[in-house]
């Protein structure tokens, strides 16, 4: 808890004497609680004033602003892009997002990845959506990848896939000295089919290092929480971030 | 203590080994992948017969597509 974090927001009666102690809560402006745990727990008590629409706060763990709309806490400042969830892996078969990243919240989300390392060169990183933890692996999923190479400006392909049992992201290098993923899905949360668009760097097979761009969807109307993205054979390191588009 | 038997997972923060259901369509997505590598190699190899015979190298095939 840092110099400014605070644990109440206090409320004050006529006629009361108020100490140092009692300004120095209120003297940062906006207050400041460690977590959304301690902000919750600094509204509503005995002498502590009721939540209500217009109220800020700031987050130290997660280092944000956010204001009270009347029933719920949001970012008080839109980026466009907001921040979701990430993090590292080491030679994992897959990395399954936390249950929850895709909510109503937002409609569409942003995945960065970035490949440090793999088991096995030459090799597809798919993904697929997922539910209440549980990948969805029906063969509902389409994709496409293609793109240029690096030396001749040749035309390579990554691969493609109809009613395939996974989607691709793009095709890792051999050998494979790096790879990043940008992709963008769109609806993965509302009943309706889930579309993606990716750019990444990647290549085919027997085809020097590549850049490529596709795209896809899962055909079927399932409302996913989540998503997965793991290598079609061996293991992955790397990072990743998980952004929502901003709807308004 | 991760599991070493089954192949370890992000899940969220936690890296854990595969549950059961996990575990089994990772075996089946493995046995795809392994089919699908067999056809890639053998369509590797028609490429590289096909460019043989027509004594043309990958670069002049990619110059004439291109």
């Amino acid at each position: 808890m840092g110099a400014n974090a605070v644990t109440t927001v206090p409320v004050y009666v006529s006629g009361e004497v108020l100490t140092a102690a009692d300004l120095n809560i209120t003297n940062s402006g906006i207050p400041v609680f460690a977590t959304t745990t301690t902000r919750d727990a600094g509204f509503g008590g005995t002498g502590e004033k009721t939540l209500a629409q217009g109220q800020y706060a700031y987050i130290e763990a997660t280092s944000t602003l956010q204001v009270y709309n009347g029933s719920a806490w949001v970012t008080a400042v839109s980026t466009g892009l907001t921040y979701l969830t990430g993090g590292s892996f080491t030679t994992v078969a897959a990395v399954s997002l936390t249950a929850g990243t895709f909510s109503s919240t937002y409609r569409n989300y942003l995945i960065n990845i970035n490949i440090t390392a793999n088991s096995s060169d030459a090799n597809a990183l798919n993904w697929r959506g997922r539910a209440s933890g549980t990948d969805n692996s029906t063969a509902n999923y389409s994709f496409a990848l293609g793109g240029r190479r690096y030396s001749d400006g040749a035309a390579t392909s990554g691969g493609n896939g109809a009613s395939a049992t996974a989607g691709r992201l793009t095709y890792m290098q051999n050998p494979m000295t790096g790879c990043v993923v940008s992709a963008t899905f769109f609806a993965p949360q509302l009943a309706s089919a889930t579309s993606f668009v990716t750019s990444s760097t990647g290549r085919g097979v027997g085809d020097p290092d590549a850049a490529l761009q596709g795209g896809g969807y899962f055909s079927a109307s399932t409302q996913f929480d989540a998503l997965s993205f793991y290598p079609a054979t061996g293991t992955i390191s790397g990072t990743y971030e998980v952004f929502g588009y901003a709807i308004s | 203590m991760p599991s070493a038997d089954k192949p370890q997972i992000l899940d969220g923060d936690t890296v854990r080994a595969m549950t059961d259901l996990e575990s089994a369509q990772y075996e089946k997505d493995q046995a795809e992948y392994a089919s699908q590598s067999k056809v890639d190699k053998a369509r590797a190899k028609l490429k590289q017969t096909t460019l043989d015979k027509l004594g043309l190298t990958a670069e002049e095939v990619s110059a004439l597509l291109s």
